[in-house]
């Protein structure tokens, strides 16, 4: 069973990517946070195996909390950026902060999926 | 596609019973889904329906829950429906694209109702408001109770919660204590064990004389004195008259008036409609509209075919196909009670004889039967006819005002 934590602040982001998650039927746990502050405590108190990161969030968004795993070494656990941006300077920011893979948000929920399932195989998770 | 499938109707009622709206679709057989285009069609054949230029809108306080796909926010028939009695479904994968959503936040500003599907509802207590009004609340296994309870528990305040399918009276009633705001299913045509409708109350005795007195072109007079006995039935029946256009052209103001105007046949049925409102316990408003809308709908159907006279047959045998269970009573102690012309009770036992296909048809318009296509040739009816006499029924449906 893989423990999850996914920090979205948009509802309706929220329940997408839980879909996309239940369809790929693997063991999982879902927990969700909806901005940095939040899922900085919930690492810090339970066992996480992998990260799902928006970006844009209110008070601590992807990026500084990103930063702070890193720096703190608090987390050795995959994250993947799943954002609706796909700005170039994101997408590098994000791999010089350590991130372990990006998956942009597309406009339909086919690729999104399609998107997810392949980062989240290339971070050991057998989604199917 | 009006001209080469039908639409089906659900009803959405509250815990009380009460239809709030109707959900539209276009039947589904074969495995067929309806395409993004058919669905567009559907808001463009419902918005000419059931919209009057003069009249406005038709289906007066109902709201219409329409499946929907995101061309269709774009479209003029979407304009042409009133907002506040609009709402869209979609299946929340169809927000996944932001262009979309902005869409959605546009006709959600502009008043449009949004229902959200597929959604997971242990994480309701997200804001999804910028997005929809409606949550619908998919129920699996057999403890509906126990998730009906999870999510009345993770209820956002601005959220409406619409629950489906309710397949038990128990189920429903769970769910109503549980706070949810509505319903979809066919459960109302299903009896209600314990209902405490038994029987007919001293008006209904009094209707069903009347009933009898006019099929037998008895007395105005004797009518009339009959009628006296119960003064509150006088104002209803003459409000039924006039409210759903008698086609007298101006008010009628006795029965007596009525009569001269019109004859007997049309007065029979508003008495039937009496006879299935006046139930002073346990009634069903669904049902009854329900009744309303069937007995409506046969009788447009036959129209073209059988002629005026069997049209009024038709209203007769849709009513009293759900008049059973709207009495508490078996159907033979309903035939036992009123004596209807032989054709109807064919109809009505057996769906046979000249007027039984009308009424099945009728009747299979409320459910998602592919029987609906068969019925239809039989009687040699096209969707586009179906269809158009189905709105048609609902829409007079509320011009008899049912409540109150």
């Amino acid at each position: 069973m893989k423990n999850i934590l996914l920090v979205d602040d948009l509802g309706i982001d929220v329940m997408l990517t839980q879909l996309a998650l239940q369809e790929f039927a693997f063991d999982h746990q879902l927990v969700v946070a909806s901005d940095g502050a939040q899922a900085y405590e919930i690492i810090r108190q339970q066992h996480i195996d992998l990260l799902l990161l928006d970006i844009k969030m209110p008070q601590v968004d992807g990026f500084e909390l990103l930063a702070r795993l890193r720096a703190e070494a608090l987390a050795a656990m995959p994250v993947i950026i799943v954002s609706g941006s796909g700005l170039a300077a994101d997408r590098a920011r994000a791999e010089a902060l350590g991130v372990d893979d990006y998956v942009q948000k597309a406009v339909d929920y086919t690729g999104f999926k399609r998107e997810l399932r392949a980062a989240l195989v290339r971070q050991g998770c057998p989604a199917g | 596609m009006h001209r080469t499938n039908f639409i089906v109707r659900e009803p959405l009622l509250d815990p009380r019973q009460r239809v709030l709206g109707y959900e539209l679709s276009w039947q589904q057989h074969d495995g067929r889904i309806p395409t993004g285009l058919d669905l567009e069609g559907l808001v463009g054949f419902v918005a000419e329906h059931v919209n009057h230029v003069d009249q406005g809108w038709l289906l007066r306080d109902k709201i219409l829950f329409l499946d929907a796909v995101p061309a269709m926010l774009s479209t003029d028939a979407l304009h042409a429906l009133p907002p506040e009695h609009t709402v869209l479904a979609f299946d929340i994968r169809q927000l996944t694209d932001v262009d979309v959503r902005s869409a959605v936040q546009a006709v959600r500003a502009g008043g449009v109702g949004v229902a959200i599907r597929g959604c997971d509802l242990t994480l309701l207590g997200r804001n999804l408001a910028p997005y929809a009004s409606y949550v619908e609340v998919r129920f699996t296994g057999s403890d509906v109770a126990d998730q009906a309870r999870t999510y009345a528990s993770a209820k956002h305040s601005a959220l409406r919660m619409v629950g489906r399918p309710v397949g038990t009276w128990a189920d429903f009633d769970a769910c109503a204590a549980l706070g949810l705001d509505a319903f979809v299913g066919k459960l109302h045509l299903t009896p209600r064990p314990g209902n405490p409708v038994k029987g007919m109350n001293p008006s209904q005795q009094i209707i069903l004389q009347l009933m009898q007195m006019v099929q037998a072109n008895d007395d105005v007079g004797r009518l009339e004195s009959v009628l006296k006995r119960d003064p509150a039935l006088t104002y209803k029946l003459l409000r039924y008259i006039n409210t759903a256009g008698f086609g007298a052209g101006r008010e009628v103001q006795s029965l007596r008036q009525a009569i001269s105007l019109l004859g007997y046949a049309p007065l029979y049925r508003w008495l039937v409609l009496l006879l299935a409102t006046a139930s002073a316990s346990g009634y069903s408003p669904v049902l009854m509209e329900t009744a309303v809308v069937r007995g409506r709908l046969a009788e447009l159907l036959g129209q073209k075919t059988l002629g005026r006279g069997a049209a009024e047959h038709l209203f007769v045998a849709g009513m009293f196909s759900l008049l059973d269970r709207l009495l508490g009573l078996s159907m033979q102690e309903v035939l036992d009670a009123i004596q209807l012309p032989d054709e109807v009770v064919k109809a009505l036992t057996k769906r046979e004889g000249s007027y039984g296909p009308y009424l099945a048809l009728a009747e299979a318009c409320e459910l998602n039967s592919n029987l609906v296509a068969s019925l239809a040739a039989a009687v040699s009816l096209s969707p586009a006819d179906v269809n158009e006499a189905h709105l048609s029924a609902l829409a007079w449906a509320q011009s008899v005002g049912l409540d109150g």
